[in-house]
């Protein structure tokens, strides 16, 4: 074979291979839907001694949903919540028992269209060993009931279109993560688990010191989430409580995230940034090739 | 990492080139070294349960390779080295994105010389593969089809087609760069 041939050979092969930069030539995907459902409990005055009460999570929650809608105003945010000594409101569709937390997530998955994203965010006790989730009980305002990691895992590998990213800030929550491996029955490419903690460590909270001497609890694992996106606290004079501790608006501001890069947040970034500068607990996220997209200017 | 992959590939091409040297002091075989650096595009294809929008993801590759020549034939050559590559995250489309990661690890290449100015080789590594971001490592093996074209005395134009063949999918790596050499070789 001449050398011409061989070199025409070659310039083929890379230019039928270039020729499948697909990204470059296919049609532009529609901007994205994002949905997000904020599951939190505080289990104030708890009748169960295995669920300390958790000072962080409301606020956590809450501050997630505001810095998730500042990222893409369009942003729709639904709220699960046991907080306070607020009157039980059983009645409720957002009261987080099982049944309603599961009829949420699959009232959401199935409203999602191809490149729609849903953001499912806990804060709250798991399980020591098992990672299961303790939800609220609709017998009683200070008793808990047991959401299994199977279950939601389940509901979630229901989805159909669009993709899903569970953000879990609880102990053991390792345990919802499935590993890269196609016989994992709950890996699925279209939802991607993020945990606080391994599935053997308990997932810790902490104060952080905001002006004028004000403190505030959070999740560790959420405060650095939260500061990966670029959300600062402010200095928490904007915050309201209602008569029972019901905290109804939350103060702070999005500034620019120290892990953009060409105008994009994936939650890879988020995981790399949380990950060097945690202590005590160890995130998870899956493993594999495949990231997800939280926000980009080219949407 | 990106750092600590290069500055690997650095000591390593010093310590071949002192073998290299080392080896033809004292035996008049063809030998040498060589140094290249390579950039194009990396094309993930993805399994059918990777469930994708598209059938292939593109990611931009750059890469560092170091290796000792040996001379078998008077048109035949071994290559024995180490290679390094970092490989960015796939363009944006969709909520989907590719991850982006680091290679490295041991080459073997033969070569053949059709003339003086043209040769094909057929590589053969074993990558260790590390997410930049995860920092999960897995390893596979990767081949490669080299084309080269003597541009002067000690350099050639390389266009390498490779493919990494991992559990679950494959990917195809098509660049093109530069090789430098030192030494005795097909004249």
């Amino acid at each position: 074979m001449n050398k011409k041939k061989t070199l025409l050979i070659i310039l083929i092969i890379s230019l039928v291979v270039v020729l499948t930069s697909c990204e470059l030539l296919m049609e532009k995907p529609q901007k994205p839907n994002v949905k997000v459902l904020l599951v939190a409990l505080d289990y104030d005055k708890s009748a169960d001694f295995r669920f300390t009460r958790l000072d962080g999570t409301i606020r956590d929650a809450k501050e997630m949903g505001k810095a998730l809608k500042s990222l893409n105003p369009s942003t729709e945010v639904f709220e699960m919540y046991r907080e306070g000594d607020q009157p039980p409101l059983f009645e409720t569709d957002d009261y987080p028992t099982k049944d309603k937390i599961l009829a949420k997530v699959g009232s959401i998955l199935g409203t999602l269209n191809e490149n729609d994203l849903f953001i499912f965010y806990y804060a709250g006790h798991g399980y020591k060993g098992s990672g299961d989730l303790a939800v609220a009980s609709d017998t009683a305002k200070n008793v808990y009931e047991t959401l299994k990691v199977k279950e939601l895992l389940d509901e979630f590998n229901k989805i159909d279109k669009g993709h899903a990213v569970l953000i879990l800030d609880s102990c053991y929550s390792g345990q919802f993560v499935p590993s890269y491996n196609f016989d994992d029955k709950h890996y699925n490419p279209n939802l991607l688990v993020f945990s606080a903690s391994s599935s053997k460590q308990d997932s810790y909270e902490t104060t952080i010191s905001l002006p004028y001497g004000v403190k505030h609890y959070h999740g560790v694992f959420t405060n650095l989430f939260l500061e990966a996106i670029g959300w600062d606290h402010g200095d928490g004079s904007g915050e309201e409580f209602d008569a029972n501790g019901v905290l109804i608006k939350v103060a702070g501001s999005l500034k620019k995230s120290p892990v953009i890069q060409n105008g994009t947040i994936t939650f890879s970034s988020i995981f790399s940034y949380v990950s060097k500068r945690i202590n005590k607990q160890r995130p998870f996220i899956v493993r594999g090739p495949i990231d997800k997209v939280l926000y980009s200017e080219r949407w | 990492m990106i750092k600590g992959a290069l500055r690997f590939v650095l000591i390593s091409s010093l310590l071949l080139l002192l073998i290299t040297f080392t080896v033809s002091a004292n035996n008049d075989n063809k030998v040498g070294f060589s140094l290249s650096g390579e950039f194009g595009l990396y094309s993930s294809i993805p399994a059918k349960e990777h469930n994708d929008a598209l059938p292939v993801r593109n990611h931009l590759t750059a890469g560092l390779n170091a290796s000792s020549i040996i001379g078998i034939t008077k048109d035949f050559e071994m290559d024995l080295g180490l290679s390094s590559y970092y490989t960015t995250y796939s363009f944006l489309y969709d909520l989907t994105r590719w991850r982006p990661f680091v290679l490295i690890g041991p080459t073997i290449e033969f070569t053949y010389h059709f003339n003086k100015r043209f040769s094909l080789s057929l590589n053969s590594s074993y990558m260790i593969q590390i997410y930049t971001q995860t920092l999960e490592f897995i390893a596979f093996p990767r081949v490669a089809l080299k084309g080269s074209l003597k541009l002067s005395k000690n350099f050639a134009l390389i266009v390498p087609i490779a493919v990494d063949i991992r559990k679950e999918h494959v990917s195809v790596a098509t660049t093109i760069g530069i090789k430098w050499r030192v030494g005795k070789y097909h004249e």
